[in-house]
């Protein structure tokens, strides 16, 4: 970790290395997730918002991690958590400097909006333009374009083997090729 | 049948793909560096920026770029106030 300086403001990631909540490799990990998860959000809402905005969730203790889930999952859920709350906000027409912004209020208390998912046209057509992005990830390996699919279509690991009649062996090793590429486009700097 | 809402397929794809990630082991998150030719070891390694390292700053952190536009258009418009007849000058006005 590098050296801060009393002028510095310390990100909650330098305070969860700090107190050994994650390793090093567990950040690239959270990383490569919240780029995922930053897909499709609002222009003023970047990935590293949503990474820093998690681990202050758990910092604070406003989210509190079950004993028996590993923490990259957990601050996982709580990124993917986070996604829903600022396309709520986005739905709302809050913007970031907005005071109601800061309200904190939503993303424990679902209930209070029901939203149809169909009803926005907006938000349908960047979903559809994020899904092409994420199929032209793997244009060129057919087996992780038909995981994809399934998974749109919400299918579990062994339909999605059975749909398409793949092995176990196929279908780990095209999971093993989509994880080392969702990885290296996590670790880069641009927006996807 | 009902098609899947895209917002539905996405948020279950992007799911799906943060499981693998989480279950991502460290040899292959250094191959993957290693294939974008970053040394995790280095001190101020790329792969670390945004993370452990603040994100470069971008034009919109330092300005307010609607502001900027709209003082920049407000500028022209006023630039060109100054020309004859409140008309815009073009490049053949000079060889006239």
């Amino acid at each position: 970790m590098p050296p801060l300086s009393t002028h510095q403001v310390i990100a909650p990631t330098n305070t969860a290395l700090a107190l050994k909540l994650v390793t090093n490799m567990d950040l690239l990990r959270l990383k490569s997730i919240a780029r995922l998860h930053a897909r499709g959000l609002p222009s003023d809402v970047s990935w590293d918002d949503l990474l820093q905005e998690a681990l202050t969730r758990v910092l604070t203790g406003k989210r509190v991690k079950p004993d028996d889930v590993p923490m990259v999952a957990f601050l996982g859920g709580v990124m993917r958590s986070l996604r829903a709350d600022h396309i709520r906000r986005s739905r709302r027409g809050v913007k970031r400097d907005d005071p109601l912004w800061l309200g904190d209020e939503p993303d424990e208390r679902p209930e209070l909006e029901v939203l149809d998912p169909g009803a926005d046209p907006e938000r349908a057509l960047i979903a559809t333009d994020e899904l092409d992005k994420i199929r032209q990830l793997f244009a060129d390996d057919p087996m992780a374009l038909q995981i994809i699919e399934g998974l749109a279509e919400g299918l579990t690991a062994e339909q999605i083997r059975a749909h398409h009649g793949l092995s176990r062996i196929d279908y780990d090793s095209a999971r093993k090729r989509m994880r080392r590429c969702l990885i290296r486009e996590g670790l880069t700097c641009g927006k996807v | 049948m009902i098609p899947t809402p895209p917002e539905v397929a996405l948020d279950r794809v992007l799911a799906g793909l943060e499981k693998e990630l989480v279950e991502s082991t460290d040899a292959e998150i250094e191959q993957a560096a290693r294939d974008l030719g970053m040394n995790l070891k280095m001190k101020g390694s790329a792969a670390f920026i945004g993370v452990i390292y603040p994100m470069p700053k971008r034009i919109e952190d330092i300005f307010d770029i609607e502001t900027m536009r709209a003082a920049y258009v407000e500028f022209v418009r006023k630039q060109q106030s100054f020309l004859p007849n409140g008309r815009k000058k073009d490049r053949n006005d000079d060889e006239k």
